[in-house]
């Protein structure tokens, strides 16, 4: 799960609102190409999806928690996923689990998961890679890259968390002389931000690319018009 | 995470904050967040702390689970802590401070406003059927969850989660997911189907519950 899990009040306001913006026009495009999916079985699945992703939230692998992303994504389509996405952090927004400030931006880093999972796994398809395989890595791939959107994210918002980590005891003005690092006060190690979470997340990539590509393979056996239909749906004919 | 306690909490409460209409609180809890992050001092952050708590234990709701639910997030605070260098108390204190009194007054909604309000109350500012999207999610959360808890038990009769097994235990896992799925996928198909037969035409319609 490589999504932000920082609470509100952490980052900057330009940022979030930044990432309410970029969300909303995202949604817009989302919504208006997926018109033409949205009837009752459309919206069905849509909720269907949605929920499952925040129950298998609820199913923790300490310290790591699935949450089927790209999965949902290879089914949904690009369109219903974006949707998906945001519905999901309304929930968790509301239940204390990630800001409700900051719940534009885990959109767009779990629709950057869902979209680039449903390009790769495509890709892979295209080029007769099997099933599991082409799962497995799409789950990488699109978690990497989440997880690489989640870190430029907190980059961007680091001289705001750095000033907020400053207490005002230890910026000792009247004292002449350049200040040592501890008497500046806390600031973010962006190397070891960058281990913990690309280091430690990278494991829990590859265990939800393996519960991802055993779903899609499971998934196979009973509908495969479901996932063939996600891997032919937007390709167009040629 | 337990949305049944959650959601029974807010349904079958009484207290005045339950019976204040959604829109007001939504209100309130923008007014919050804005003061919380305009005036970003230990002050500001500990008396509206305060103030919440004190609101919550005034109105009788249940501290204990108010506190499960505030807390959780600090966990994730933590995480970002750790990568902080020369860090000092007094450098975290108004940060986690800032973050427990945000927690609390989202934490305070969800406690006495059930997620069909709030959603009513979203579908004067968001376009019916992203309200309609939320409504299906939170439909289908309770008609999975009970499949799910099913899957968790025949995992552990099965064979359970052994990690010194990992790659078979995380495939049983993703196998137990899929027959949730493949159960989830034809409830949907059945809802949509009974959705159809009534009508359906992309939107809920929701009667407001009388102050």
């Amino acid at each position: 799960m490589s999504h932000i899990h920082l609470p509100d009040g952490v980052l900057p306001l330009w940022l979030w609102a930044g990432g309410y913006l970029v969300a909303a026009l995202l949604l817009a495009l989302a919504w208006r190409w997926g018109r033409r999916e949205t009837d009752a079985k459309r919206f069905a699945l849509l909720g269907i999806f949605a929920a499952m992703m925040l129950l298998v939230m609820s199913i923790e692998i300490p310290p790591y928690h699935a949450n089927l992303s790209v999965v949902t994504g290879i089914i949904l389509g690009p369109a219903l996923a974006v949707l998906a996405a945001w519905i999901v952090n309304v929930f968790l927004s509301f239940m204390g689990h990630g800001g409700v400030t900051v719940a534009g931006l885990n959109t767009l880093v779990i629709a950057i998961e869902m979209l680039s999972g449903y390009a790769v796994f495509h890709l892979l398809r295209r080029v007769r890679v099997p099933l599991a395989v082409a799962g497995f890595l799409a789950v990488i791939i699109g978690l990497g890259l989440g997880t690489g959107a989640s870190y430029g994210i907190i980059v961007a918002g680091a001289p705001t968390i750095n000033a907020s980590l400053r207490a005002p005891e230890t910026t000792h003005e009247h004292e002449p002389g350049p200040l040592t690092d501890a008497a500046q006060g806390g600031h973010l190690d962006l190397h070891r931000l960058a281990i913990l979470m690309f280091g430690f997340g990278a494991i829990g990539w590859i265990l939800e690319g393996i519960i991802s590509a055993a779903i899609l393979v499971a998934l196979n056996r009973v509908y495969p018009d479901l996932v063939i239909r996600a891997e032919t749906a937007r390709i167009p004919e040629s | 995470m337990n949305l049944y306690h959650i959601d029974y909490l807010a349904v079958s409460g009484t207290s005045g904050l339950h019976r204040t209409p959604a829109g007001v609180k939504l209100c309130v809890l923008a007014g919050v967040i804005a003061v919380l992050l305009t005036w970003r001092t230990v002050p500001v952050a500990f008396s509206t702390l305060g103030a919440l708590w004190l609101l919550a234990a005034f109105e009788d709701l249940p501290l204990r689970t108010l506190l499960a639910l505030v807390s959780y997030p600090l966990v994730f605070l933590a995480v970002l802590l750790i990568s902080v260098q020369h860090l000092t108390v007094a450098g975290a204190l108004p940060l986690v401070l800032r973050v427990l009194a945000l927690t609390s007054a989202v934490v305070l909604l969800l406690l006495t406003t059930t997620y069909p309000a709030i959603f009513s109350a979203l579908g004067r500012v968001l376009p019916s059927g992203l309200v309609t999207a939320l409504f299906f999610t939170y439909r289908a959360l309770f008609i999975l969850s009970g499949s799910l808890d099913n899957a968790r038990t025949a995992l552990h009769l099965r064979a359970g989660l052994s990690w010194r097994h990992p790659a078979a235990t995380l495939r049983n896992l993703g196998t137990a997911l899929a027959h949730v799925l493949v159960e989830a996928i034809e409830l949907s198909q059945r809802m949509a189907e009974n959705l159809t037969v009534r009508g359906f035409d992309n939107r809920i319609y929701t009667l407001e519950r009388r102050p």
